[in-house]
Order: structure tokens, then sequence, then C-alpha cells
């Protein structure tokens, strides 16, 4: 603080700084606060959903509820098992769908298609990602369920009317992949020239260079990219509603219908809410949900650290 | 006199983006066997343009032009059947950056032998990599951990990593763009020794913008000045008795104006300096 003796040009100047160190403070305190309330957030959600799954978890064995196959609350009996099957039959089966299809697309952009070609591939690519899954439900609802039932599960020996765990997870692969490709191409570009060069100037072909060395270097990025597709599916809800046909027994094959956690929770979410215990039940189905999705970030991360710290791209 | 490895026959480059750029002017120089050529000029010259239209390298960007030739051996590198790949395993390529490839340090040196299934058997190729590594003096340094990912070796020991990579597949010809730029003067140190001991051996071709690692290496100059030749010459007398008033200037005198920028001088970020530093009258020797 400035005294009386100080000049009139020192007093200015130190108010002046005054306020600059208040801003500087302040400001660090809002961006830390801000940076906390995520953490806060996703810990409140957690605590909430534990607290609220405790009347289910304490008079039913959390073993026997998740591998019985009998999911009718009206008569008190939780077996989450048809619906873990169902997603985990979705997740796999649209991941395998659109791995490789992301990965294909992808490294064209990047590497094959040039000039006017890439800008209008990449920006369809991006157009389709932001199109609402609702509507990719709908059209699969005209288009891909009379498709599934006509050719595509007689061709395969399985009877069915279209809807399905087939479909959502045809659909659902059509949904994630264009996320997938989008962050793919970022981290195939980012990868510096020289590693091409450098391939390429010992003899090899570009298919080689791709999958010898830009496909390794670019791992830890198409890595995240496919665990962001994967998030995705494992949590989704619009589609498989629209298209999983809602059957409660566990799924015969992969044609059947079925439903999966989230559906789960949307059918049922209206009247039975109602009923405390199935309450409990469904929102310690939303649990499951977080702490799935949340080990496999998490595992996801470390696996990441390592690639990166591996090779150093 | 020995047959010439490589020469080029009025080779042009021409970058055809928005605005159409002549980055080389029909060079027609022929690089000595077991010489080491520099090609030396100002950032924006053509140099890297030139370098690596020389295997071809340039193909992996798009919009590039090509006129005239350059012959391997009296080969056509361009008019030719030959696959671009083919012809890269004859030239060898060692870049700017020092760049190890996302393997091991063994795999790194076996990469291009694995490739061109250059090798008999695991003892074999076990041999081979031990011998191109101890021709970048690397062995030493590294024998322990073959196995430890190329990226954890020092930038000197990568840039001595890539040379030892691209000599493994046998060319006949090695390029090297910049090679000790990006280094510290240790690192740098540590891989001009290694060139100086593979140039008896190797026909090399080495872009710099240092004038006094030119005069070091080199056994001959090319000047080369907005695309063309301006002097080429045995070292000595490229820089003892410079012919051309443009090559006196850039030796010794004040900074040659820049010329008109291009596609390269965007790409040469980190030249421009050297050209500057390079460009200022270098220290008086003898």
């Amino acid at each position: 603080m400035t005294d009386a003796t100080g000049g009139l040009f020192r007093r200015a100047r130190s108010s002046r700084l005054g306020w600059r160190l208040l801003a500087e403070r302040l400001s660090g305190y809002w961006f830390a606060a801000a940076g906390y309330l995520a953490i806060a957030l996703f810990a409140a959600i957690t605590l909430l959903l534990l607290h609220r799954s405790l009347p289910i978890l304490s008079e039913y064995s959390l073993v026997a509820m998740l591998t019985s196959a009998d999911w009718s609350p009206t008569q008190n009996s939780f077996g989450f098992l048809p619906a873990i099957v169902g997603t985990v039959y979705v997740t796999f089966l649209s991941m395998t769908m659109g791995i490789p299809i992301a990965v294909g697309a992808a490294v064209y952009i990047a590497e094959y298609a040039d000039g006017r070609r890439k800008t209008l591939v990449a920006s369809f690519i991006d157009v389709l990602a932001a199109i609402p899954s609702v509507i990719f439900g709908l059209v699969a609802l005209i288009v891909v369920v009379p498709f599934v039932g006509t050719y595509v599960a007689p061709a395969f020996g399985g009877g069915t009317a279209g809807v399905g765990i087939f479909t959502v997870s045809l659909v659902m692969a059509i949904v994630v992949t264009p996320f997938m490709i989008s962050l793919s191409v970022e981290s195939l570009e980012s990868l510096p020239d020289e590693l091409r060069e450098t391939s390429l100037g010992v003899g090899a072909t570009k298919f080689e260079t791709i999958r010898s060395v830009l496909l390794r270097a670019a791992g830890p990025g198409i890595f995240s990219a496919i665990l962001l597709g994967f998030g995705r599916v494992f949590g989704a809800t619009i589609v498989p509603a629209l298209l999983i046909g809602g059957q409660t027994q566990l799924p015969g094959s992969v044609f059947s219908t079925g439903q999966t956690l989230p559906t789960l929770i949307v059918n049922d979410f209206g009247e039975l809410m109602a009923l405390p215990l199935t309450q409990s039940a469904l929102i310690f189905v939303g649990l499951m949900l977080v702490v799935v999705v949340w080990l496999f970030n998490f595992g996801a991360m470390l696996f990441r650290r390592r690639l990166q710290r591996r090779w150093q791209y | 006199m020995t047959e010439t490895p490589l020469a080029t026959d009025t080779l042009s480059v021409t970058y055809t983006g928005d605005r159409e750029i002549e980055a080389v002017k029909g060079v027609s120089i022929a690089f000595p066997a077991n010489e080491l050529t520099t090609i030396i000029g100002p950032s924006g010259c053509g140099k890297s343009t030139l370098l690596k239209s020389l295997n071809r390298l340039h193909e992996i960007q798009q919009n590039v032009e090509i006129d005239g030739d350059v012959l391997l051996s009296g080969d056509s590198v361009y008019n030719t059947d030959e696959p671009a790949p083919e012809i890269r395993r004859q030239i060898g390529y060692v870049p700017q950056t020092p760049t190890a490839l996302p393997l091991s340090i063994y795999e790194n040196v076996a990469y291009g032998l694995r490739i061109h299934d250059e090798y008999e058997s695991k003892a074999d190729l076990d041999e081979k990599v031990e011998t191109y590594l101890r021709k970048v003096n690397l062995w030493d340094e590294v024998n322990d951990r073959l196995d430890a990912p190329g990226a954890e070796l020092s930038t000197g020991q990568i840039q001595r990593l890539c040379v030892a990579r691209s000599l493994a597949v046998e060319p006949e010809v090695l390029l090297c763009d910049e090679v000790t730029s990006a280094l510290d003067p240790i690192s740098a140190e540590s891989v001009e020794e290694t060139l100086e001991e593979l140039k008896s051996e190797y026909t090399i071709v080495m872009v710099t913008h240092a004038m006094a690692q030119a005069r070091r290496l080199a056994d001959k100059v090319v000047f080369l000045y907005l695309g063309e030749v301006v002097e080429a010459g045995d070292v000595r007398s490229f820089f003892e008795n410079p012919q051309a008033e443009r090559t006196r200037q850039f030796i010794g005198g004040p900074t040659p104006v820049d010329p008109e920028p291009t596609e390269e001088s965007t790409d040469e970020r980190e030249s421009s300096t050297g050209a500057e530093l390079a460009a200022s009258p270098p220290p008086e020797e003898s």
C-alpha cells in the first residue's frame, strides 16, 4: 500500500496493479472452481445413484440379480441378465462392424484423398456425425428393419420381423462411425511427414507405410476414437429403444429382439417408477452404466499413456 | 573417372497449386561416385525440392510436376516402368528432423530389410542390424537395449539410427536433408563424423545451409539460387575462388536479397534462421 509520502505516479500505478492482481487471483479461483465442478458433479451423480440403489441392493443379492434372467418388476423379480447380454451383443456387434469401416475411411481421407475430394468426403462425414441419432432410428425403421427382416435374418436362418439386436447394432455402427472417423483422421494428420518420407525412403510402399508405421504411430489417437465410439454405443438409448423390440427374455440369437441397460430404464420408467423397489432397481441400472463407462475411460487413459510414452507420437 | 551414379538432366520441378511456382529450373548436375556433394543456397531456393525429386519422394505431395529426368547409373528415374519404391530403395533418404519409426531400435534398422525380405535367417538379420549400427557408430551406445523404443534415444542418436536404417537396404546413393540442423552442436558433430566416414563408400548428396559444414564435409559444392544452379565445383575452388558474383556475395558478402517466397519457404522455417547465419561472413580459416 502507498503511504502519504508516495508520489502521485506511484499511487496510480499501485492501485492499477492492485486491480490487476485482484483480477489475477479471482480468475484463478474461477477457473479452478469450473474445473473442480466436473469432479464434483461426477461424484454427486454417482453418490446419488448409489444411495438410491441401496434399497434393491439390501433386498436382493447382487450376484443373483446379475445372473437371473427373469425381469418382471411387478412380481418383484429383478434379473438384469437379459439387458446385460443385450448390451454386450449390441456393443460388440456394432464395434465389430464400425471399427474396420472407421479406420479404412480415416486412412482414405488422411492418406489417399486429395484436394477437393478430401474436403467433400470429410465434410459429409462431419455432417453425418451431427445428425441426431433419433433420425437414424427413424430412417432405420423404414429401411433397415424391413431389409434385415426380409433378407439378412433369413439368410442366417433367423426368423424375425426385422427389429432386434442385429438391427440396433447395424444402426449404431452407422451412428458412431463418423465420430470415430473424424478423430482418427485428426490423429493420422497430426503425424509428421518425416515418418512417411522415412518409410517411403527405404522403399516401402504406401500400404506398408500405413500398416507398419502410420497406424502404429497414430495408435493412441485411433484407440481413443474407438473408445469414444464404444462409450456412445454402450450408453445409446434412443436407437435401441426404437429398434430392439423390447422383450424381456434372454435373446436366443443376434436376430432376436431384446433389451439393453438403457432401454430397460426407458421402457419401465413411467408407472413402474411408483414402485419403490423397481425405482431402485432402475437406478441401479444407471449406476452400472456410469461405473462401466468410467472404468473403460480410466483404463483407456492408462493404456493410451503407456502407448504414447513408448512411441512418443 | 568412374561412372556417375546419379545425375539430373534439365530437371524442373513445378508446384501447380493455387499459384504456379517453378522451384527447380532445368538443373543438370552430376553427383560423382563416393563423394559427398552439398547443395547450398538461401532458404526457399529449391534445395529440398531438388533433393526430394531425386528419388521421387516429393510424390507424396500433390500438385507437383516434373520435367526433365534424373539418371540413376544412367537409367531413367522418371521415364521408367520401375515402381517408385524400388527406386527409393536404391536412393536412400534421411530427413531433416530426426525421425524414429514407432518401433524398437532393432526394428528401426531391420525395417527396410524386412520389407524387401533381404535376410536369410534371424541370425543373418541380427548380423546386418549390428553391421549397420556399427557403421554409424551407434552399436556401442545401444547394443544393450536394442528392444527399447527408437524414440528413447537422443536426437543425435536417432539421426544416426536414420542413417543406419537407410544404409541397411544398401542404396547406391544417400540423400541427406539438412541432417544436422535440428541437432545440438555435439550431436551434430557425431553425425558429421559418421558422414565423413561413410563418404568414401557411398555417394552422398547433402542439403545444408551451414557454410562451415559444407567446407568441412563436402568434396563438391552446388550453389542453388532461385531454382537454378549458379555455380558448382570442387569445395576448394568453390570457396577459395568463386567464379560467379552471386556466389561471392552468398559465401562472403552481405545477405542476398530474399528470393520471392515459394511454397517451400513455409516448409523451411527451421532453415531460414540458418540461412541468415550462413550468409554472414564465415570465420577466417587457415
